[in-house]
C-alpha cells in the first residue's frame, strides 16, 4: 500500500486519471482510492500536510504503507519541470531536519527541501523550497521507517520565472510530465513496503489465529515459531496437515515448537 | 560504491573529509548538524539501509578509547578498544552491529589524531604491555582504501613499542601493510567460518582462499597474524568443517607468523538478538536453537558445550601451545558479543 500526500487538487489532477483513482471520502480531506494506492489532498501549508498524513493513518488498516509527498517547489537555479527527490527536508522556522531513506537508486536527482510559511521569492540556500514537505515528515515519521517516507517535487519557479507568474494549467502540465516518474517510484515503494511484509509475515499465521483462540503472547510466540519453521524450509502443508488433527490452541502451538526446535537442533544444512 | 556523503558541518573543511569528497566527486553530499541525526534516530530499517549504505564523516568525541572486555583479550592485562568508524562493508547474519545500531550506514569519525592522542596519553600511563584493539565496532581494513586507517596508525604504534594494536579483518585489504614495514606489536588477525558456511552468513566476505593468500602475502612480509574463530557456528557435520577449516589454514600459513589464535561461540544481548530477528525473520542462522541465558542469547548449552568442546580439540591438534586463547563461556563479565571484524 502506499499513500500519496499532495496539497492541491491541481497537483494531483494527471495523477488520479492515470491511476484511476475514485473518490471515497469529502471531510476533512478528499481522499481518492483504488487499489494499493490511496491519495489524499491535504491543502497549502506544513499544518494541513501533517493533519491529512495523520488522518489518512488512522483510517488504514495495514501494517507496512509506503508515504510519498508529491507537489511543486521552487528552486534559486534548478530549471522548470525537474523532477527532484528530498534527501533533507528543513523546516524553515525552526531549523529540524529530517533525512529520508534512500534504499535505492533515486530515478532523479535528490535536493534538500526546505518548508517554508509563504511562498518564496529569493531562493536563498539553493535548496528547494515547498510549504508541506516538514509538516509530511513530522507526522509521517510515526507510521513508517524513513526507508518508506519520500517527497517528490517538481520545480515550478525559480529566479527567472517567480512564483506569483504560476498558475494551476502549468502546474498541472508540470506533474503530467512526471508521471511515468512518478509511477516508477510508486511501483519502487510499494515493492518495498510489500518486501517487509513477506519478511514479517509467516505462512499458516492466519490460518491457525482463525482456527484456534490464542492469547496476545502466545500469539506472538507462535509468529517467532511459523517464521523460524519456514526460515527452516519446513514444508508448510505438511505442517498444516498435521496440526488439523490438534484440538487445542496449546498442543497446536506445541506442535508447531516440536517441529522446529528438532530442526533447528540438527543445526545448518552444511 | 559510495553514491551519498552525509557530513556534520564542524568537519566539512576537514582535510579528511576534502580528501573524501574528491574520491567520491560524484556522491552527492548532504550536510547535518550531528551524525546522529541520522545515523541514531528512531524508525531507520538496517536491512533496507544495508542494501544502499551511505558514508557518514562526523568528528567522534567524548570517550575515545573504551575498555575491552576481558574475553576480547589475547593474554595481556590492559586491553582497550577503540572505534575510528561505525558499522561495516561485509553482512554477516551473527554480527551484532545490526542489533547494536539502528542504521546501516557507515561512520568514519574523521579525527584521527584525537584518537592518536588518546592511545599516547593511555600508553604513557605504564610500560606495562597494553593491547588496542580497533575491530569491534567495523572491520579494520575493509575500507581501507577510503579510510586510509592503517596507514595512518602504523607509524603511532611504531612509537610505542610496549603497545598491541590488533587489526581485526574478514578482507583481503592488505595494500597499506605490505607498504610499511612490518611491526612485531601489530597482529592482523582474520575471523573464520567454514568456508560452506561464508556464503550464507557472510555476504561480500571475501572467499577463504583469497583471505589466504593475503594472509600468505602478510607472513612473507613479517607481519604477526592473528585466527580467530568466532563465533563457532552450530553446522551438520561441524567437526568435519571446522577440521577442514583449521587443516587449510594451518596448511597454509608458517607457524611463526601465527601470533595468537582465539575461538568462541555465539553470544550476543538479547535485546540485539531480537531486533535483528525482526529484521531477518527469514533468516535459517536465526531461527536456531538459541536460548536466553543472563541477559545474552547464545546456543542452547548442550549445543554449545558440545561445538565448543569440539573445535577446540580439533584446534588443539593444529595450533601451537600457548597461541592459543580459548573465549572461556562462563566469564563473569562476559558482557560483550564477538567483535564485528
Amino acid at each position: 500500500m502506499i499513500h500519496l500526500i499532495v496539497a492541491l487538487p491541481c497537483e494531483a489532477r494527471a495523477l488520479r486519471h492515470r491511476l484511476r483513482l475514485r473518490s471515497v471520502a469529502h471531510r476533512p480531506f478528499r481522499l481518492y482510492e483504488s487499489g494499493t494506492v490511496r491519495l489524499v489532498i491535504s491543502g497549502v501549508g506544513q499544518a494541513r500536510a501533517a493533519a491529512a498524513t495523520a488522518w489518512l493513518a488512522g483510517r488504514s488498516a495495514e501494517d507496512t504503507c509506503a508515504w510519498l509527498n508529491l507537489g511543486t517547489a521552487g528552486h534559486a537555479l534548478r530549471p522548470l519541470g525537474e523532477g527532484l527527490l528530498a534527501h533533507k527536508v528543513v523546516d524553515a522556522v525552526s531549523g529540524q531536519a529530517w533525512y529520508p531513506g534512500l534504499a535505492f537508486d533515486p530515478p532523479v536527482s535528490t535536493e534538500t527541501v526546505v518548508s517554508v510559511t509563504r511562498p518564496e521569492r529569493d531562493y536563498r540556500h539553493g535548496a528547494a523550497y515547498d510549504m508541506e514537505a516538514a509538516g509530511f515528515c513530522t507526522a509521517a515519521a510515526h507510521f513508517a521507517s524513513w526507508e518508506l517516507i519520500h517527497c517528490y517535487k517538481v520545480v515550478s519557479d525559480n529566479r527567472h520565472h517567480p512564483v506569483h507568474a504560476v498558475d494551476e494549467a502549468q502546474v498541472e502540465d508540470l506533474m503530467s510530465g512526471h508521471l511515468a516518474t512518478i509511477m516508477r517510484l510508486i511501483d519502487t515503494l510499494q515493492a518495498i513496503a510489500a518486501a517487509l511484509d513477506a519478511w514479517t509475515s509467516p505462512p499458516l499465521l492466519d490460518w491457525m489465529t482463525g482456527r484456534w483462540q490464542f492469547s496476545q503472547t502466545r500469539r506472538a510466540r507462535l509468529a517467532r515459531l511459523l517464521q523460524r519453521h519456514h526460515a527452516l524450509g519446513l514444508d508448510t502443508a505438511a505442517l498444516q496437515a498435521r496440526l488439523r488433527y490438534c484440538t487445542t490452541a496449546r498442543a497446536a502451538l506445541d506442535a508447531v515448537e516440536t517441529e522446529v526446535n528438532r530442526t533447528a537442533r540438527a543445526g545448518l544444512p552444511s | 560504491m559510495i553514491d551519498r556523503l552525509y557530513i556534520e558541518e564542524a568537519v566539512l573543511d576537514h582535510p579528511r573529509v576534502h580528501a573524501l569528497r574528491a574520491r567520491f566527486p560524484r556522491a552527492t553530499v548532504v550536510t547535518c548538524g550531528h551524525y546522529g541525526e541520522i545515523f541514531n534516530r528512531a524508525r531507520q530499517h538496517f536491512r533496507l539501509q544495508k542494501r544502499r549504505p551511505a558514508l557518514i564523516l562526523a568528528r567522534k568525541e567524548g570517550r575515545l578509547l573504551q575498555p575491552a572486555p576481558a574475553q576480547y583479550g589475547i593474554g595481556g592485562r590492559y586491553n582497550f578498544y577503540f572505534s575510528h568508524m561505525l558499522n561495516c562493508l561485509y553482512d554477516c547474519r551473527y554480527c551484532f552491529l545490526q542489533g547494536m545500531y539502528r542504521s546501516a550506514h557507515y561512520v568514519l569519525f574523521v579525527n584521527y589524531e584525537d584518537f592518536m592522542q588518546a592511545i599516547e596519553a593511555r600508553a604513557r600511563r605504564t610500560r606495562e604491555p597494553q593491547y588496542f584493539f580497533s575491530g569491534y565496532d567495523c572491520d579494520s581494513l575493509a575500507l581501507e582504501p577510503v579510510t586510509g586507517f592503517a596507514r595512518e596508525f602504523l607509524p603511532l604504534f611504531r612509537r610505542l613499542p610496549h603497545c598491541t594494536l590488533e587489526l581485526r579483518t574478514k578482507s583481503t585489504q592488505i595494500r597499506a601493510l605490505l607498504r610499511s614495514e612490518p611491526l612485531p606489536n601489530v597482529v592482523v588477525a582474520f575471523s573464520f567460518t567454514p568456508e560452506a558456511l561464508r556464503a550464507r552468513l557472510e555476504r561480500g566476505v571475501p572467499s577463504l582462499d583469497r583471505r589466504l593468500a593475503a594472509m600468505t602475502k602478510l607472513a612473507r612480509h613479517g607481519w604477526r597474524l592473528g585466527l580467530r574463530f568466532d563465533p563457532l557456528i552450530h553446522v551438520q557435520d561441524h567437526a568435519r568443517l571446522y577440521e577442514g577449516l583449521f587443516s587449510r589454514i594451518f596448511a597454509a600459513l608458517p607457524v611463526e607468523a601465527i601470533h595468537s589464535v582465539s575461538l568462541g561461540t555465539f553470544r550476543m544481548p538479547e535485546s540485539y538478538f531480537h531486533r535483528i530477528t525482526r529484521l531477518y525473520p527469514d533468516d535459517p542462522f536465526l531461527a536456531g536453537p538459541f536460548a536466553a541465558q543472563d541477559g545474552m542469547t547464545c546456543y542452547e548449552q548442550a549445543i554449545e558445550t558440545r561445538l565448543y568442546a569440539d573445535c577446540l580439540r580439533l584446534l588443539q591438534d593444529h595450533c601451537p601451545p600457548g597461541k592459543l586463547f580459548p573465549c572461556t563461556m562462563k566469564t563473569p563479565d562476559m558482557d560483550l558479543p564477538a567483535p564485528a571484524g
